[in-house]
């Protein structure tokens, strides 16, 4: 490797160290690494901003996405609607703590796939809160199921999650197909977890009448605020579902989706554009593009290249070997650091090896076919299911689990990280088993 | 003329280690709506006002919520009568930051620009972070009908 490629490995390990460590905010850390890398030259600036055959760039699609979908969730949580829907689980319950838990993991789950997981757990944890206040029980432990329901359901989708979102730009893939691939597993997963909290949890947690009857008087009508703009909302949201649905037989990005979707709910409500934008998670946008600037510098001088023929010989370039490695190995980074730069990084890689792993490159008809070519297919899938799934391993493992862990403790309840672990590491690595079967008899079989 | 010209020097005080009903009961013998806490050394390390009771009296998981309007009508405020709350000392619930004050030597109407800004009743004025007193809204209203320290230079 040239002293270019060994000054961009430096970079970027440093601020890999500094995000995992969390010595210094992971925005901060991830803007100063890009520019440090325009800076010293390893990569141009039209490259890492625009991208070109061999680099991919800043991934202006996973961006956009992002952001649409913020601007659509923002403009949807004024309406109440979330607290709505944890109330009405909860009455639904009648007041009983495991059914209501349940039934919350699946409202959880469901909106998590269909938005983003982390506003999702950001607005009904507070309400599960309230809820198993009046039923007189400690939250805490109902809270670490709705986490791992949260990530659970993201992984289902495209935009469930933010490695979804990432992978599929970068693997052209559609949402139906993570639908196809991804929902049937999840699906499965989700009934296991459902059966085990009914079978360990039934009898332990039982509640007398009078603590029933009180949330049975929670009044879901008065959560909403504002019924014209929650149906306009809605409104919105479906069209966007169908939008999603439709992608990839219109031929439009998901991000063209999204941003459709943003624009028509911005005009359809009063506020003006400043409050709206606002609300947008700014620090998550610039930590996406400064990740992606530093991950182009890195392939720009080779060390991805360097680093996805290292994996190819360990594996021998068997895809079952590469599947399996890729799905347990991100499975744990995931739990230990921050699943976004892992996966950015993998994504990057997966793209370099892409070309080198398939069987007869010329049967392919684009570069774009080509990065997702049979051999290669099942990595992205397991990077997927791992990546997502090992964000349920510890409570630092994935950005839903940062902001229940907060809103817990700053209610009086801390979760403890040991707390987490006893569930969060048995069951993701049970998921992780059902996963590696399921790979194996889809695409190896 | 300067913040130093119309501050109140013999507001009352809280100490860190005052209980919650302590301060309570100054906030509500003084109609003050916010109390300045001072260390031995007279230093500002905090201030302690009636919101910060309210959110007391609120179900715990309140300070996440957007709002508490769907909860069952029987739903009271929490007593601090009958809860260990109430022997809290107040360094436990004051807030340390975000505390708006003046240097003694700054304009009277920066004080006045502070207390716009940031809505507050009153505003603390200090020296070298040591309290010297408080100014209020009224003081500055009054000083504004009835000039007693001469006229301003501006226009």
């Amino acid at each position: 490797m040239s002293s270019t490629a060994y000054l961009a490995a430096g970079i970027f390990v440093a601020a890999y160290a500094l995000i995992a460590t969390e010595r210094v905010d992971k925005t901060k850390v991830a803007l100063a690494g890009a520019a440090l890398m325009i800076l010293l030259g390893i990569i141009d600036q039209d490259t890492a901003f625009h991208g070109t055959h061999e680099v991919e760039g800043i991934d202006w699609n996973t961006i956009f996405l992002l952001m649409g979908m913020m601007i659509i969730v923002n403009v949807t949580r004024a309406t109440g609607l979330f607290e709505w829907v944890a109330i009405k689980t909860a009455k639904v319950g009648h007041g009983r703590p495991i059914p209501i838990l349940i039934g919350m993991c699946l409202s959880t789950a469901v909106l998590s796939a269909l938005l983003d997981n982390v506003t999702t757990v950001l607005l009904i944890a507070p309400t599960i809160i309230v809820i198993y206040e009046a039923l007189e029980l400690d939250p805490v432990p109902f809270l670490i199921f709705v986490i791992l329901a949260s990530n659970i359901g993201g992984t289902a989708t495209l935009v469930g999650d933010p490695p979804n979102i990432i992978i599929a730009s970068q693997a052209n893939i559609t949402f139906m197909e993570f639908v196809y691939i991804n929902g049937p597993i999840i699906l499965l997963i989700f009934l296991l977890f459902a059966g085990l909290i009914w079978l360990g949890f039934g009898k332990r947690y039982q509640v007398e009448e009078e603590q029933r009857l009180r949330v049975v008087q929670f009044d879901e009508a008065r959560a909403i605020t504002d019924h014209r703009l929650l149906w306009r909302c809605l409104t919105v949201i479906g069209l966007v579902l169908v939008g999603f649905v439709l992608h990839g037989a219109l031929h439009l990005q998901p991000a063209t989706i999204a941003l459709a979707g943003a624009a028509l709910i911005m005009l359809l409500h009063p506020d003006g554009p400043r409050e709206t934008l606002e609300e947008i998670e700014w620090p998550t946008i610039f930590f996406f593009i400064g990740l992606f600037v530093m991950v182009a510098g890195l392939v720009e001088v080779g060390v991805v290249g360097a680093l996805g023929r290292g994996m190819i010989d360990v594996t021998q370039g068997s895809s079952l070997a590469l599947t399996m490695v890729v799905l347990w190995f991100s499975a744990i980074a995931s739990g230990i650091i921050d699943n976004i730069p892992f996966v950015a990084t993998m994504a990057a890689l997966l793209r370099v090896v892409a070309p080198e792993l398939a069987a007869d490159p010329s049967a392919y008809a684009s570069a774009a076919e080509l990065v997702r070519n049979e051999t290669v297919m099942p990595v992205w899938w397991a990077l997927s299911l791992g990546a997502c799934l090992g964000g349920n391993i510890t409570l630092i493992g994935a950005s839903a689990n940062v902001v229940v862990a907060g809103i817990s403790s700053r209610s009086g309840h801390p979760i403890g990280f040991g707390r987490f672990l006893k569930y969060g590491l048995p069951l993701t690595v049970g998921f992780l088993g059902l996963c590696t079967g399921y790979l194996w008899l889809r695409f190896f079989w | 003329m300067i913040a130093g010209d119309l501050v109140q020097t013999d507001a009352p005080t809280l100490s860190p280690d005052d209980t919650i009903a302590e301060a309570a009961e100054v906030l509500t013998r003084y109609e003050h709506s916010n109390l300045p806490v001072v260390d031995e050394e007279g230093r500002l390390v905090g201030a302690l006002g009636e919101e910060d009771i309210l959110a007391l009296a609120l179900p715990t998981s309140a300070a996440e919520l957007d709002r508490l309007s769907y909860l069952p009508r029987c739903y009271g405020l929490r007593n601090l009568e009958d809860e260990e709350l109430r022997e809290t000392p107040v360094a436990d619930v004051m807030r340390r930051e975000g505390l708006v004050t003046v240097e003694e030597d700054e304009l009277a109407a920066q004080a006045a620009l502070l207390i716009i800004r940031h809505h507050q009743p009153q505003i603390f004025v200090v020296r070298d972070g040591k309290l010297v007193g408080r100014l209020c809204r009224k003081d500055i209203i009054s000083q504004v009908v009835n000039p007693t320290l001469g006229v301003a230079c501006h226009p």
